[in-house]
């Protein structure tokens, strides 16, 4: 085999030749004329030498090399290759010709030239002119840079736009739609629109990019036409298809159209194009044509009236009888036909809800044939709004008792539908045609099964209870079969439901029906309320009823466990290929202890870090630059660690903003900085506050020796860096570190014992003279305050709810959580934005909402040793719904990290962050995770604020937040570690200001119950407060019914009576309407 | 080879003549042998109305999709069907990858005649579907998986011919999944009730991310946090595809693999069982191969391979010590055959009986072979001596091996492997090496 390719464009004539010799082939190329450079390949075997010179000559070809089989006869020397080449000259120069011809066209703008000149083009040269269109919409279609900015001009971007004019661009666009295959014109949207104006035959020509040497010859514009746009009438599309006849027309079509809805091509545009035997037969794109509509000619510049289109439709038996039906078929997008004038305007009648009513008053289409296929697709995963779109056609058809009994069959599979919306309609139908003759009860009963257990088809559930007592009555036939479904009514929550299906049961049921029985006996832990009872003698008494002891009561009482356990001590890297793969553990973890770790190694292990470090450390670097962390305190992290890599001498800046209002998250910060003045400085005493014990605890003998080590060694002591250690530090194992206190200087130990609860002696100072000898300020702060505030900070950690008055004579004496802690009183505030209405040039404003509120004191600069102070000051207005950007997940856990011991300021941040609205802005909601794991730590206590978060959380439009919630209730109920009463208070708070819809919390709550006894008294316990919170409410939300119904199904189940002023509110309650027949069950 | 095209000569079809259902399968594949196959079954169904309850559940998984953009058409796919074995199992998997279904009908639920043993793929149609749904509970079925053109030919339904494009991925789905399948464990095992009030706790919506089975007193229900005994499922709304079934299901079996990457769920209906597996989210196929690289580092010589074609019959349990003692392969090696079989799609497994099952997939074994392309990467970086071994001893090694623009290391100590690339930083080998840990181990 052998072939010799050329190639030739404005820059390059080269050759390409391949020829192959049994195992091997020899590949020559270079510039035409020359002898050019050899390859030779050899293989194992000549079919896959043969197969593989194939491919890589159809690669060639692709690329637009031409085949015109004969190779030059070469003499090596170059002078003489001119003359050898003049032996076939004309098919050369032919090509050359012919791409040189197009570029004339194109450059003269000679559209009425381009189909005789398409004409002469000669096949073999189809590969490179093809080539050469694609360049020439590169060149002249593409959005360009026109003119090069300026340098000098800062706000210069040079110029941007089109080479070509409208005129260039059609003809460019035109010759792909005349030569281009199938997948080569699949990229050139353009085509699109030429082919959807194929009916009109017209083209708009864009005025503005026309010089005027043109315009004369273009000829007079149609008339009606905008001024900056031209239509002309032209028949140069329909002209090149019909001589190109391409096969492509209907895939791409199709291609476009179930790409974008607006790319759908014109019904009228697709039949001009069937006329002239252009376009083959496809029966989707027919379908999605014809119930497509533009109110809008581009073309004609007029609106395109809705009633023609119908009139045509209803009027054209082609139309209706071939490409109708096949909108059963495929998916389309029917619903949102409508047109520019009444009533066919948007959301007014669509233009196919008056074609099928005309259709079928007409007697054109088949009435039974029409409603079987519109119920047909209901149980097709199509769009919603298609197969709503459909049903309301069933519904204004009206069909009879008599007809949907015909069509029974088509029903119900409806009965069977994932979406319930659709289950639902199909129970309304049933509904209609149950009692008339010919509908078959027995197939129907076995459909229905499926829909008795399902609890998003309640309301039909309940149409169907009374049908069922109706057959029962007079249809005894079919008792034994609907009693069987009744029992799984069971299956759902519902009170209303298994009240009346249980009446149902107990009226019919047999008593030696051991099959419901049993059936019955297995869905008795479901029932609700008093069920049980009313139905008792149909439940086999053995299984189901497990006992419970009813004599526990939930009794509060905190559980303090110890934090340092031996199982947890942290292991450092042991070397440096330890610490290198700590940096990627790093990179993907959200632990503290991963965090810490990599940042204490770097210190600790400085004399291990090759000399190469940087190079082993590449792919991390890459990785990390490329990486953003939602974490704040993640981001700080990576550009130290980018820092370290860098080898940077330059102090540690802050290249990023990572503005999360969080003062005591930037305290990674400058933690991370003087981390790296310590690696500068070659300090390879650890961080006071790393910790010893996982995840973030110090034991108090390591934190007393490391401080020794500092006194030492005379390395001076961060402040912030002691805070944190002394925050970190449980009261545990305290006599070995007590022994060692007095190796510290005086007033260190002084602090230290008091930590370790030696003394409960704060010693102040006003002049603070001892703690500098040690300690790295950071100039803002007075002497005093440095002293001062890290007794405070010991303080607050070990007694988070005692008052210190000895601080009231201080600099710190107004700072919140000094002297008392500090508990702001949350209030319900309204918001609304306003914005100027620019018609009236007046004032308007949006409708208001009510959000949480907490008052902080003004912004001061505080010492970084105040954790538990630091954030509270009164911030801005941050956005539109003026709450604050919730802390990330990861976040939170740090933020933990820094206050293990007294997380109230931590709840505190949370409650202003994430709990001021219960349906937080698209994106938000996301710190509910978080919340939710830290209060499952252990020795989590619930004060105030914390309830009210806990509570915010049952209300959160997040669904996670409310099942981190349910989970967060068991464990503590469970535990009896929160107290129910308290959590009901703040409950009845937020239901008071209508924070959230009922419903959330009702769900909540429906997942704790019956978890276990203890469980089912700490909810009554909870619901007590919370209906006495609530009990002068003025509006009722929707959905305390049902909140009700759970209490009562408590009470029940726990043997419990209401107490006496429960029993006066639901008597007063009962004056609701909806709520009085639960309220009487409460209380009788 | 993207895709694997074929079309169904004939139409899936159900007919109605008095009171029987006559269902006749048309199956199409790649392979001539397989294709000149007429019919692999013909008989009665004992439980029809279940079966067809079950054929919808497996039709519905095939053609949901639930990671893709709705720009990607939900192709019309099909399942494949195994006959052999006194048994038929219909399986396939959602147009992302992510859900696999299969449908074992046992041989107390069949009533008929094996005439051939094997795998295919079987048209799923519109009409055939709507007719099967149709089906009642006291109506009678025959089921013909394969069928003699001619018979059907006078059939009222006007044949079209239907054109049917398999991805390589969904292919290789079929392949992978049988991995984690095959080390899945039991966790728990719910009555009818628990299934039901497990997904009555399923959310509504689409839910990102992961939630976890758990045991609340004797409720099972689905919970954000992962505590105690759990089994995680990512982006649970898949479960729906199970719900057309639930009314039936007499017992639930959740399983979970080693890793936690993939849970399983087998329900229980007497004759019939279903078995369904997840991805570790909605965005994650079965494709990633990792399960299985560590053995097919180990090449298999291919006669092997036709070989044990020729001992197994459809459906027939693979039992790995009888074929190493007939056949005198080596126990160590067999590990190696078993990934490598099921890698190129000859073996699917049962979690329930805990075995493997021999059935070869309807496609090229050329195509499954070319899926597998971290191998394949790996490979190359061998090829094109990219590795560079630092340091090796004893139970250590140290290698640095050439990554995109970036040089990685990797450290192989006490047979745990890591490496400095993304793929280990993010997955921490929980999803089996990265190409360039394999490739060190190639060449050590």
């Amino acid at each position: 085999m052998k072939h010799y390719l050329t190639f030739q464009d404005d820059t390059s004539d080269k050759f390409w030749q391949i020829e192959t010799s049994e195992k091997s082939f020899t590949v020559t190329y270079g510039r035409t004329g020359t002898s050019g450079q050899s390859q030779t390949k050899i293989f194992d075997s000549e079919v896959l030498c043969l197969k593989e010179s194939e491919k890589i000559l159809a690669e060639k070809r692709k690329k637009g090399y031409a085949e015109d089989g004969v190779e030059p006869v070469l003499v090596t020397a170059k002078p003489k290759a001119k003359t050898e080449k003049s032996d076939k000259p004309e098919k050369v120069d032919n090509l050359a010709e012919v791409l040189a011809e197009y570029d004339k066209l194109i450059t003269e703008s000679a559209i009425d030239g381009l189909l005789s000149f398409l004409q002469l083009v000669e096949k073999r040269h189809y590969e490179a002119f093809k080539k050469h269109i694609r360049k020439a919409k590169k060149y002249w279609i593409d959005y360009v840079q026109l003119v090069p900015k300026d340098p000098n001009k800062p706000n210069d971007y040079g110029k941007w736009g089109h080479r070509g004019n409208d005129i260039q661009k059609k003809i460019i666009v035109l010759s792909a739609m005349g030569v281009f295959d199938k997948t080569e014109i699949n990229s050139w949207d353009e085509a699109f629109f030429y082919l959807n104006n194929f009916k009109s035959g017209t083209m708009i020509i864009d005025m503005d990019t026309i010089p005027n040497s043109l315009v004369q010859r273009l000829g007079a514009p149609l008339p009606g036409n905008r001024k900056d746009k031209q239509v002309f009438e032209v028949q140069y599309i329909k002209n090149i298809l019909l001589w190109s006849k391409p096969s492509w027309l209907d895939s791409y079509l199709l291609d476009r159209a179930m790409k974008n809805d607006w790319q759908n091509v014109y019904y009228i545009n697709l039949r001009a194009l069937e006329d002239l035997d252009l376009i083959t037969y496809n029966p989707q794109l027919y379908a999605r044509s014809l119930t497509t509509f533009n109110p809008w000619d581009q073309a004609q510049s007029k609106a395109n009236k809705a009633i023609d289109y119908i009139n045509f439709i209803v009027n054209n038996s082609l139309a209706i009888e071939r490409d109708l039906p096949h909108i059963f078929d495929y998916e389309t997008n029917i619903q949102n036909c409508y047109g520019s004038e009444q009533p066919y305007v948007w959301n007014g009648v669509g233009l196919w809800e008056d074609i099928f009513k005309k259709l079928l008053e007409a007697n054109k289409i088949d009435r039974k044939w029409f409603i079987t296929s519109s119920l047909q697709i209901q149980t097709k995963e199509w769009n919603n709004g298609l197969r709503s779109f459909f049903r309301k056609r069933v519904d204004d058809a009206k069909p009879t008792k008599e007809e949907l009994v015909q069509i029974q069959e088509s029903v119900f599979p409806l009965l069977h539908a994932s979406m319930n919306q659709v289950a639902n309609y199909g129970v309304g139908l049933v509904k209609e045609m149950y009692d008339t003759e010919g509908f078959d009860m027995d197939i129907f009963l076995d459909w229905i099964q499926p829909v008795m257990m399902r609890d998003d088809c309640k309301g039909s559930i309940k149409i169907l209870l009374t049908m069922f007592e109706k057959t029962c009555k007079n249809q005894p036939q079919f008792q034994a079969k609907i009693l069987d479904l009744l029992a799984d009514t069971f299956a759902i929550n519902d009170l209303t439901i298994q009240e009346k299906a249980g009446k149902i049961l107990q009226k019919y049921t047999a008593k030696d029906n051991e099959e419901i029985k049993e059936k019955l006996t297995m869905y008795a832990p479901q029932m609700l309320g008093n069920v049980r009872t009313l139905i008792a003698d149909l439940l086999t008494e053995d299984t189901g009823n497990e006992e419970v002891d009813l004599n526990i009561e939930y009794k509060f009482a905190l559980k303090p466990t110890p934090r340092l356990f031996d199982k947890n001590l942290v292991q450092l890297p042991k070397d440096w290929n330890e610490l290198l793969f700590q940096i990627g553990t790093f990179v993907s973890s959200g632990n503290v202890i991963d965090t810490e770790l990599l940042l204490n190694s770097l210190v600790l292990l400085q004399d291990q870090i090759p000399a190469d470090y940087q190079k082993q450390c590449e792919a991390y670097k890459k990785k990390l630059e490329g990486t953003y962390y939602e974490s704040s305190f993640k981001n700080y992290t990576k550009e130290f660690i980018l820092h370290w890599m860098n080898n940077s001498d330059k102090k540690l800046a802050k290249s990023n903003h990572y503005g999360y209002n969080s003062k005591v998250l930037d305290l990674q910060f400058s933690r991370l900085q003087y981390l790296d003045k310590k690696i500068k400085e070659k300090s390879t005493l650890p961080l006071l506050s790393f910790p010893t014990h996982k995840p973030y605890w110090i034991e108090p003998k390591t934190l007393i020796e490391r401080i020794i080590a500092y006194q030492k060694a005379d390395e001076k002591i961060d402040m912030t860096d002691l805070a944190i250690a002394i925050a970190r530090m449980p009261r545990e194992r305290v006599d070995d570190a007590l022994s060692l206190c007095e190796q510290l200087d005086g007033n260190l130990s002084k602090l230290m014992k008091f930590c370790l609860g030696a003394s409960d002696k704060i010693e102040l100072d006003s002049e603070g003279n001892f703690f500098t000898k040690f300690l790295l300020g950071n100039g803002q702060n007075t002497k005093e305050s440095v002293h001062n505030s890290l007794w405070a900070l010991a303080a607050r950690t070990f007694y988070p709810d005692k008052i210190f008055p000895e601080f009231g004579k201080t600099y710190l004496a107004d700072v919140p959580n000094i002297i008392v802690p500090f508990a702001p009183e949350p209030y319900f505030k309204e918001y609304w934005n306003e914005y100027k209405n620019h018609q009236t040039q007046e004032m308007e404003r949006t409708k208001s909402w009510f959000a949480i509120k907490l008052d902080f004191p003004p912004f001061k600069n505080l010492p970084p040793t105040l954790l538990y102070s630091l954030d509270f000051f009164e911030r801005e207005k941050v956005n539109y719904f003026n709450t604050e950007q919730e802390l990330s997940l990861n976040d939170i856990f740090y933020y933990y990290g820094f206050t293990p011991q007294n997380q109230d300021s931590l709840y505190l941040l949370i409650l202003l962050k994430s709990c001021q609205i219960a349906d937080s802005y698209e994106g938000g909601g996301r710190s509910w995770e978080g919340v939710c794991k830290i209060m499952l730590r252990a020795n989590t206590v619930f004060n105030r604020t914390s309830l009210l978060v806990l509570a915010s959380s049952f209300f959160q439009q997040k669904r996670e937040a409310r099942g981190f919630a349910a989970e967060v209730l068991m464990h503590h109920f469970q535990e009896q570690t929160i107290e129910p009463e308290k959590l009901g208070e703040q409950i009845g708070f937020l239901v008071n200001n209508k924070y959230g819809p009922m419903q959330r919390f009702v769900d909540v709550i429906s997942l704790v119950k019956d978890a276990s006894n203890l469980h089912n008294q700490g909810l009554i316990l909870m619901l007590n407060t919370l209906i006495i919170s609530i009990k002068d409410i003025q509006e009722f939300p929707t959905n305390t019914k049902k909140l009700l119904e759970i209490y009562f199904d408590l009470l029940t189940k726990t043997k419990k009576k209401p107490s006496p002023e429960i029993i006066e509110i639901m008597t007063k309650w009962q004056s609701n309407a909806s709520l009085k027949s639960i309220c009487k069950q409460i209380a009788p | 080879m993207e895709t694997a095209d074929y079309t169904f000569a004939s139409t899936s079809t159900i007919n109605k003549v008095d009171n029987q259902n006559s269902l006749f399968l048309s199956h199409q594949t790649e392979l001539e042998e397989v294709n000149n196959i007429p019919c692999f079954f013909w008989g009665r169904m004992r439980d029809p109305y279940l079966t067809a309850k079950c054929l919808s559940t497996v039709a519905k998984t095939v053609r949901s999709r639930f990671a893709l953009t709705t720009q990607e058409l939900a192709a019309m796919r099909d399942p494949i069907v195994t006959a052999g074995a006194e048994q038929i199992r219909f399986e396939g998997f959602s147009s992302c990858n992510g859900v696999y279904a299969r449908l074992d009908i046992l041989s107390e639920g069949l009533d008929g005649e094996f005439l051939a043993s094997g795998t295919t793929n079987v048209d799923f149609n519109e009409p055939m579907l709507n007719a099967l749904n149709l089906v009642q509970k006291n109506e009678e079925v025959i089921l013909s998986v394969g069928f003699d053109n001619v018979t059907v030919s006078t059939s009222r339904t006007k044949a079209v011919e239907k054109k049917v494009s398999l991805p390589n991925r969904w292919i290789k789905g079929l392949t992978s999944v049988q991995h984690y399948l095959a080390e899945m464990d039991e966790r728990f095992e719910l009555n009818k009730l628990q299934v039901i009030q497990l997904f009555q706790s399923l959310p509504k919506s689409t839910i990102k991310g992961d939630m976890f089975i758990v045991q609340r007193a004797g409720k099972f229900l689905f919970s954000p946090l992962q505590s105690g005994k759990n089994v995680k499922v990512g982006s649970p709304h898949r479960l729906r595809v199970m719900e057309g079934i639930l009314p039936f299901i007499t017992s639930l079996k959740i399983y979970e693999s080693e890793d936690g990457q993939a849970s399983c769920f087998v329900a229980l209906m007497g004759h019939l069982q279903m078995v369904f597996a997840f991805s570790a989210d909605a965005y994650r196929g079965f494709s990633g191969e990792g399960k299985a690289l560590e053995h097919l580092i180990e090449e298999i010589p291919m006669e092997w391979v036709f070989g044990i074609n020729n001992l197994f019959k459809g459906n027939e349990i693979f039992n790995m010590t009888n074929l190493s003692i007939e056949n005198d392969i080596a126990f160590s090696t067999m590990d190696s055959l078993t990934a490598n079989l099921a890698s190129i799609g000859l073996l699917g497994f049962d979690v329930l009986n805990n075995q493997h099952f021999y059935r070869r997939l309807p496609f090229k074994t050329q195509r499954i072979l070319s899926l597998n392309p971290r191998l394949k990467n790996a490979k190359k970086l061998v090829a094109e001596n990219d590795i560079e071994i630092v340091k090796k001893i004893n139970n250590y090694v140290e290698a640095n091996v050439k990554g995109s623009g970036v040089t990685h290391k990797i450290i192989i100590e006490n047979d745990v492997a890591k490496c400095t690339c993304d793929w280990y930083t993010n997955h921490r080998g929980k999803r089996g090496f990265c190409k360039h840990v394999l490739a060190v181990k190639m060449i050590l």
